[in-house]
């Protein structure tokens, strides 16, 4: 399956990335699954990983939440708006 | 253009106008807008950006909350993003309520929710060529719940 993990804000500069897909061999993927992954993938995401919301289909998620095939999970740092 | 997130300059005069009120004997208006200054350090413009679809459902429950909680009568929000020069809006929040305490109330609600829940991020640029993200609020998963 693959899921596109979606990078926001100051996450965008850590990364170097708008995107990054990931691909796993297992037919179902948890959050905190993708988590594992990214952090490998880069790990100057490290510890800011601890505050960042996932969204998916415009609902905040918990680590728990498996995501299915195809999805679009956004990673939102603390927001600054106003 | 979003009822709720604008890439064009915000428009406050139509934004007063769509949402005017007879029953209201207040309107408040609260703007946000790009200062040249943060923590010492001069800056040049911003550049705000959202998660557009989350940003509109977390903005929609905040103008409905205002009205609920503070008996007002209307609140309409608008978020601009995109590249800010100094001065520009960067948010817009009208309140019409029956009279003032109730749209003071609802407005300075509706602003802290909106910097507390809303899914937009702010990049400063500096005068000097640098930019940087602020520091922010975590989400905490209760953004988007209206009432």
């Amino acid at each position: 399956m693959k899921v596109r993990a979606v990078f926001y804000g100051g996450l965008r500069q850590d990364t170097g990335v708008r995107e990054e897909l990931v691909e796993v061999a297992q037919d179902q993927l948890s959050v905190e699954e993708l988590v594992a992954v990214l952090t490998m993938r880069f790990p100057a995401l490290g510890s800011r990983l601890r505050a960042v919301a996932f969204v998916v289909n415009d609902t905040i998620v918990g680590p728990g939440y498996i995501l299915a095939d195809g999805d679009e999970a956004g990673l939102l740092p603390p927001v600054s708006g106003g | 253009m979003s009822q709720w997130i604008c890439e064009a300059p915000l428009d406050l005069f139509r934004l007063l106008s769509e949402t005017e009120d007879a029953a209201s004997g207040a309107v408040v208006v609260f703007c946000g807008t790009v200062r040249n200054e943060n923590e010492g350090r001069p800056v040049e413009s911003m550049a705000y950006e959202a998660h557009v679809s989350l940003a509109e459902k977390v903005l929609r429950a905040i103008e409905q909350e205002a009205v609920a909680k503070f008996h007002a009568r209307r609140c309409r929000i608008q978020h601009r993003i995109g590249h800010l020069q100094l001065g520009e809006l960067s948010v817009a929040i009208v309140v019409w309520a029956g009279h003032r305490a109730e749209a003071y109330e609802a407005s300075r609600y509706a602003i802290d929710e909106v910097k507390r829940r809303a899914p937009i991020w702010k990049e400063e640029h500096y005068l000097d060529g640098q930019s940087r993200f602020l520091d922010g609020i975590p989400l905490t998963g209760s953004e988007e719940a209206a009432l």
